[in-house]
């Protein structure tokens, strides 16, 4: 089992990333990162509240077909700045976890 | 279910603020929405695919930054107290803090109660003398308001430090209500004060521009009014006048002198007579009388109510303008007696051959300069005293606050005490040789000697160090008793016997 505070760690990248690549809701977000890294909903949630009260995000409601309308995420340039921000951090600290633990 | 999911939900979301719980529970809402209609799952179905309200409201909590609590006891967390910080907060509070609050305490106490003498002195002002000096009134007006204002600013200040601590020790141990403490206490400060009420504010700028205004059109209106800078109660400028008396060439003459304020000079002088210039202000004259019959120059005041504690211009002596008396004794004239009683001013006696030189002042430096004399004693109640070239047998020098400074000084005997300030002792020695003794006694401050030649050497301070040095070692001390009670020693002569 992987560890927790490992994972919740790159959430914030995790989240980022996921709508660097265009707008979407909560719920899907949640999926997405579920998928790959097993992660609970409750400690996603939060995180994207706190995303946008820094601004690296901002919600509007999209009107669905077959049921209320769902409140969408968009990210700001502030968090596309931090994205890459943190992207190129996570980057350097894979080189040099393993850097570290291979020789 | 879901109703009840979301309610329960929204208990354990409670040490959230409201919007943010409400942010929370509209993702859980969403997100029942979506599995009913878009996944076709019933609401049990959803409620079993999530965590448990407890649990998701924990981890929400604590990506909120909150410790959590709320959890069953037995997954209660300790609440730590660090030994490390609390070892620290004890060293902290007796080596800094028991110093610190009563020093910055003393210092609000004493600034805070000068202001009240302040006041008094300025009430006290305008019915001492009858006149009024009026530009010294706004002068002291202006200057006293900016003076409570330092107050109240180190009353500030002092609270600060104060709320910073208790701050400290609270979170040190944990305390729940340590916001509520620390905003009562910020509210006892004037800034506080003056943020809450814009009119105050107004009122206190204001205030403090015609301060500064009153200040400066007090010190033109001096300069305009006396033609210098006088903050004398007394409305009114110096007086010079000079008197002269013919002495025989032989004649041995003795000076008294029992005066208020003024400063004093006794010296020689390429004059033919006795010269006595003075400076004194009109209401209160000095009155000088020579007698033929004893060859006594005595100078007297009636009227001494003029003390020097008294004036608000002592605060800025270096601007207010201050009576003097200026000796001229010929040098064909012998003096027996030089005797000066003053509440304040400097004195100086220069250059005399006489019996016994005698010098009490309440206030005030004294300084003598080659004099030979058997008798020399000086007291004073605050002021340092300075020897330089004197050739004496029984010296004794006393001030209550001043140091004692010493250089070339011949002599048998010296007491020398001072409650607080150096004694600095350069090239002493002794007349007749054997049993020379020297006594030198401080409360709070240094003795320094260098140089000091005689046989029997008494260093006491409670407060500083000793050093004690000499150039010529063949010089054996009979006996050397040095001691500090709080300081070092360092004796850098031979003695026999301490």
């Amino acid at each position: 089992m992987q560890s927790v505070q490992l994972k919740k760690g790159v959430l914030d990248l995790c989240v980022l990333g996921r709508l660097s690549t265009g707008d979407t809701y909560g719920y899907d977000i949640y999926q997405s990162i579920n998928k790959v890294l097993g992660i609970s909903e409750s400690t996603i949630y939060p995180i994207l509240r706190k995303m946008v009260n820094e601004v690296y995000l901002t919600t509007y409601l999209q009107e669905s077909p077959d049921g209320p309308p769902r409140k969408y995420f968009k990210i700001t340039k502030k968090g596309l700045e931090m994205y890459h921000k943190m992207y190129q951090e996570w980057q350097t600290l894979v080189r040099q976890v393993d850097y570290l633990i291979m020789r | 279910m879901k109703k009840q999911f979301l309610a329960e939900l929204k208990k354990y979301l409670e040490p959230l603020n409201t919007s943010e719980r409400d942010e929370i529970i509209r993702f859980y809402e969403e997100r029942f929405e979506t599995g009913l209609r878009y996944e076709g799952k019933t609401e049990e179905e959803i409620v079993d695919e999530l965590e448990s309200p407890k649990q998701i409201a924990r981890n929400v909590l604590e990506e909120y930054g909150y410790r959590v609590r709320m959890v069953d006891a037995h997954e209660e967390v300790s609440n730590d107290i660090k030994v490390g910080s609390i070892i620290g907060l004890i060293l902290f509070d007796i080596f800094l803090a028991s110093f610190l609050v009563p020093v910055l305490f003393s210092i609000f106490v004493g600034v805070g109660s000068s202001l009240i003498a302040f006041i008094g002195a300025m009430l006290l002002l305008p019915f001492v003398e009858g006149t009024v000096n009026l530009p010294l009134v706004f002068f002291s007006l202006g200057f006293g308001f900016l003076w409570f204002l330092l107050v109240l600013w180190l009353w500030d200040v002092l609270i600060g430090f104060i709320t910073w601590l208790l701050r400290w020790h609270l979170e040190v141990f944990r305390y729940s209500k340590t916001k509520d403490v620390v905003r009562s206490l910020r509210k006892l400060r004037f800034q506080s004060l003056l943020r809450r009420s814009p009119k105050l504010m107004r009122t206190r700028q204001t205030l403090s521009l015609i301060s500064v205004l009153f200040i400066i059109g007090g010190l033109i209106g001096s300069v305009v009014q006396y033609g210098t800078f006088n903050f004398d109660q007394v409305n009114e400028p110096l007086v010079e006048e000079t008197y002269q008396f013919e002495v025989a060439d032989d004649d041995v003459l003795t000076i008294v002198a029992d005066i208020s304020f003024a400063n004093t000079v006794v010296r020689r002088g390429n004059v033919t007579e006795i010269q006595v210039r003075t400076e004194f202000f009109e209401t209160h004259p000095l009155n000088v009388d020579f007698s033929h019959g004893t060859v006594q120059l005595q100078l007297t005041q009636e009227d001494q109510s003029i003390r020097n504690w008294f004036r608000v211009g002592s605060l800025f002596s270096f601007l207010a303008s201050t009576p003097s008396v200026e000796i001229l004794v010929p040098e064909s004239v012998d003096v027996k007696i030089i005797d000066l009683t003053m509440s304040s001013g400097r004195v100086t006696i220069d250059g005399f051959t006489a019996e016994e030189i005698r010098v009490h002042t309440l206030n005030g430096t004294v300084s003598l300069d080659r004099i030979q004399a058997p008798i020399i004693d000086v007291r004073t109640s605050n002021g340092r005293i300075e020897l330089k070239d004197i050739v004496s047998e029984d010296i004794t020098l006393r001030s209550s606050n001043g140091k004692l400074v010493l250089n070339n000084v011949k002599a048998s005997e010296y007491d020398l005490s001072t409650s607080n300030g150096n004694i600095e002792l350069s090239n002493l020695s002794t007349v007749n040789e054997p049993g020379s003794k020297l006594s030198a006694t401080t409360s709070n401050g240094s003795l320094i000697l260098e140089d000091v030649y005689i046989y029997d050497v008494r260093l006491r301070t409670s407060n500083g160090s000793i050093n004690y040095t000499n150039t010529d070692l063949s010089f054996i001390l009979d006996r050397l008793d040095a001691h500090t009670t709080n300081g070092s020693v360092t004796v850098n002569v031979p003695y026999q016997s301490s």
